[in-house]
């Protein structure tokens, strides 16, 4: 018996143990955000006497947030696997113009516009991720070039007129419950393709090592691909709801856009190299905090200019709590 | 030969939380010793060294340097005092070149009244490298386009320009083949007759025994015993370090060198870009082939053709049981096959993720179910029986694999291929920076694979390895096979040498 204790202690100590402190450490910044959220949530519920928490408000709530919930769900795709795009904004404006060309043909059903929209967003992904994997070209390089041209393809299009839809045809598409369950059915697939299928895991561990992976039978080529076109679908929805919301589209339609998505999937603890621990409900949680921050704020009656301001002190607090600086090192 | 110290550590203490990587460990290392620093991974050979050289400060206990008391803060400091190591993972820094590494951090030498002299540090690179062997290479090349075991060389070299007194070697011939090795012995050699010390940690027990005038063995953060160059043994060195008797069979004790008939892997007529033309090779069921040559005799090669990972020119890899082709990976893990990678933490783990992400990723066509889904239940079982049967020792099975002991880690490799079923593994170096405990363990799986009727492509740089394993050995040199060996008993490493330069 004893033997048997003392073989277990040896065991044991040849084993890396994190201490209390470390391992503290490490929960707490994997639910800092979501605590993060929960906070600035209840700050405004207080500080605007419970307009924030209006029905009113929280339609208007998810009007704001669904834009960058949906591009964040597709986007963790990319980055768990390593990649980013730089062309999600000037891609967005194009295929929103496409939409609204098919929606302002007559005899066009609605639908149509949307798989338009969404093989236009997805063609163009499909040149980015093309380019990097078959001409290796980096694809941080790639997608800004599709970024170019992109916004060169919208400004010709847009320099004569900006292009506008018949807003009352369409004004159903902003629907605040309508809007509401296409983010959770979104969320819901993207959540059980990304945590419960090869798709997810397959790209995670690319992040985490690509040799590896390809030594392990995952056909990372394959996948990398399949994660832009995931990406692609979700800007094409996107844009033509904004595109009902706004009812035009200019030439600054969708600019930035990836800015407010890198910033969403940054804030959740996303990491931005990908691998296993990147999850996305980080990207979700950080995509929701984006938009009540701006949301409460507004209500509190800031200037818009100052928001920005505090906006970014925000983050840089918020950031700093969520990422783990120092790993625990292990030595033999 | 005077007995004069250099350095002296009494009562060190280390704990890394709960972890004791070191208990009271007294170590004295004198002029003119060759001193060997051998344990099982996780003994604390290296946090002992790494306290020497400055990197880490231990918790308690007084060093003296010189009979005077020594507490370097950073490795700077300790290198001021004459103390420098050479560590076992890469440590020199890309995108400058091999001068400026000898010279990192001391590049104000070569500077007067605010000016850089790059040619001055050339040439004194070039007199450094001169001297401990290494003639063929230009001090203002880039690090980068040096290859694996010429940059370890390189950081031999800045080891060495400080003039130490003490050098610490940690683990560096694992990645050295015969040329770097003569350096660095030459190197060590060089200091035992100016009077100065080396402190050696190295797996190869062979290597230490031959080289080392003293040897310290550790365990679980102790020091176990000591011995010198009369009363070293390999067998006492084994035992101390894991602390029991080790059965006789480390390696397979039978001489029955059968296999079946069947073919199951064929390599044929295979032709790459680079040194292998009209290779063939026949793996047969039930048959633990070993192929063994120097580093660059193009054995490597010849795994990772057979795992479709390097693409062949002409010729192909044939699956014979089921008459497929095998173009890459991914076909070859449908066939079954699996595949050990020598550099194991760049290509055979994922570093930042769990034990389970590592095991199942082969496994996850396995784990699905009617719809395509993954449960993690289905992960976590899967990971925690290869946990069991492979006894990998962890906290569980959701720790990184990156606080794993080397050891624990290539079980982890290992598992994945298990997991998966692989009839066919194709091992390269498998047993490379490992100690002699998981050794014994692995020997003795790839034994009972092979008596459950899978087949085993042994790639190794050990001979002895190969002798004690295989059924068949293949020497080749140059892209070529030179000789065929069949299991014998009276099969020797010179027998074999011969074959391979």
């Amino acid at each position: 018996m004893l033997s048997l204790i003392k073989n277990y202690v040896n065991q044991k100590q040849n084993v890396f143990w994190p201490g209390k402190v470390e391992l503290v450490k490490y929960r707490v910044s994997n639910i800092s955000p979501f605590l993060g959220l929960i906070f600035i949530t209840l700050v405004f519920s207080f500080t605007t006497n419970g307009r924030f928490a209006s029905i009113s408000n929280m339609t208007n709530l998810v009007n704001q947030c669904f834009n960058v919930i949906i591009i964040a769900v597709g986007i963790s795709f990319v980055f768990a696997h390593g990649g980013m795009d730089m062309s999600i904004g000037s891609v967005l404006g194009v295929s929103s113009y496409v939409g609204a060309m098919v929606w302002n043909m007559n005899n066009m059903p609605g639908v149509a516009g949307f798989f338009i929209a969404i093989l236009v967003a997805m063609v163009f992904t499909f040149i980015t991720s093309t380019v990097h994997i078959v001409a290796r070209v980096p694809v941080f390089v790639a997608s800004l070039c599709i970024r170019y041209i992109c916004s060169g393809i919208l400004t010709t299009l847009v320099s004569e007129n900006d292009m506008y839809i018949d807003y009352t045809k369409y004004n159903g598409l902003n629907n605040g419950i309508l809007k509401f369950f296409v983010l959770i059915i979104v969320i819901a697939i993207g959540y059980i393709l990304y945590e419960y299928t090869a798709v997810g895991k397959s790209l995670k561990s690319i992040g985490g090592n690509k040799t590896m992976s390809y030594h392990s039978g995952v056909k990372t080529s394959r996948y990398i691909w399949g994660a832009y076109m995931i990406l692609g679908i979700t800007i094409g929805i996107v844009s033509m709801f904004s595109l009902a919301r706004v009812g035009n589209v200019t030439a600054t339609t969708g600019v930035g856009m990836e800015f407010d998505a890198m910033t969403a999937i940054v804030l959740g603890g996303f990491p931005i190299k990908g691998g296993a621990r990147a999850k996305i409900r980080s990207a979700i949680i950080g995509a929701v905090t984006v938009a009540v921050l701006t949301n409460g704020l507004t209500l509190i009656g800031l200037d818009p200019s100052i928001i920005y301001g505090i906006k970014g002190v925000m983050f840089i607090v918020i950031v700093g709590i969520s990422y783990v600086r120092k790993k625990g090192e292990i030595v033999n | 030969m005077s007995n004069k110290s250099i350095v002296r550590c009494e009562n060190i203490y280390k704990s890394f939380g709960p972890t004791k990587a070191l208990v009271k460990v007294d170590l004295q290392v004198c002029e003119g010793e060759i001193r060997g620093l051998i344990g099982e991974n996780g003994s604390g050979k290296s946090t002992l060294s790494s306290i020497i050289a400055g990197v880490r400060k231990a918790d308690k206990g007084i060093m003296y340097f010189r009979d005077k008391v020594y507490a370097p803060n950073t490795m700077v400091e300790a290198q001021k005092k004459g103390i420098s190591m050479v560590v076992q993972e890469m440590g020199t820094i890309s995108g400058i070149t091999v001068a400026s590494n000898i010279f990192a951090g001391r590049l104000d030498i070569f500077t007067r009244g605010g000016l850089f002299f790059p040619n001055a540090m050339n040439k004194a690179a070039k007199q450094i490298l001169d001297e401990i062997g290494l003639t063929d290479i230009n001090p203002s090349t880039m690090i980068d386009h040096l290859n694996f075991e010429d940059r370890k060389i390189v950081e031999i070299a800045r080891a060495m320009q400080i003039k130490p007194e003490l050098l610490i070697i940690d683990e560096t011939t694992t990645a050295l083949a015969a040329k770097g090795r003569k350096i660095l012995y030459n190197v060590i050699d060089e200091m035992h007759k100016q009077n100065k010390a080396v402190l050696f940690i190295s797996h190869d027990l062979d290597e230490l025994k031959n080289i080392c005038t003293h040897i310290t063995v550790l365990r679980d953060g102790k020091i176990i015993n000591t011995m010198d160059e009369k009363d070293m043994n390999i067998p006492d060195m084994r035992r101390y370090m894991v602390g029991r008797e080790l059965s006789d069979n480390y390696y397979r004790s039978d001489y029955d060198g059968s296999y079946d008939e069947k073919v199951v892997l064929e390599l044929k007529h295979i032709t790459n870009d680079n040194q292998i033309e009209n290779f063939n090779l026949q793996l047969h069921q039930g048959e633990i082939l070993g192929i063994g040559g120097l580093a660059d005799s193009g054995m490597h090669e010849v795994g990772r053709l057979a795992f479709g990972i390097e693409p062949t020119l002409t010729g192909e890899v044939m699956c014979t049981g089921s008459h497929s082709k095998i173009s890459n990976p991914s076909d070859a893990i449908k066939q079954n096959i699996g595949y050990v990678s020598k550099e194991r933490d760049k290509e055979a783990l994922i570093l930042n993720a769990s034990i389970i992400d590592n095991i199942v990723l082969p496994s996850l066509d396995r784990l699905k179910n009617k719809l395509n889904l993954i449960f993690k239940k289905s992960e976590n079982d899967m990971a925690q029986h290869q946990k069991e049967i492979m006894e990998i020792k962890c906290r569980d099975t959701k720790q990184f694999v990156n606080e794993l002991s080397g050891g624990n880690k290539q079980k982890v490799v290992f598992s994945r291929w298990l997991a998966n079923k692989s009839d066919i593994l194709i091992l390269d170096c498998p047993t490379r920076g490992i100690d002699v405990g998981v050794k014994a363990n692995m020997y003795h799986l790839m034994y009972e694979l092979k008596k459950q009727g899978k087949s085993i492509l042994l790639i190794s740089e050990e001979l002895q390895e190969l002798i004690g394993m295989s059924d068949r050995i293949l020497i080749m040199k140059d892209g070529n096979i030179t000789q065929e060996f069949m299991r014998s008993e009276d099969l020797t490493e010179n027998k074999i040498i011969e074959y391979m330069i």
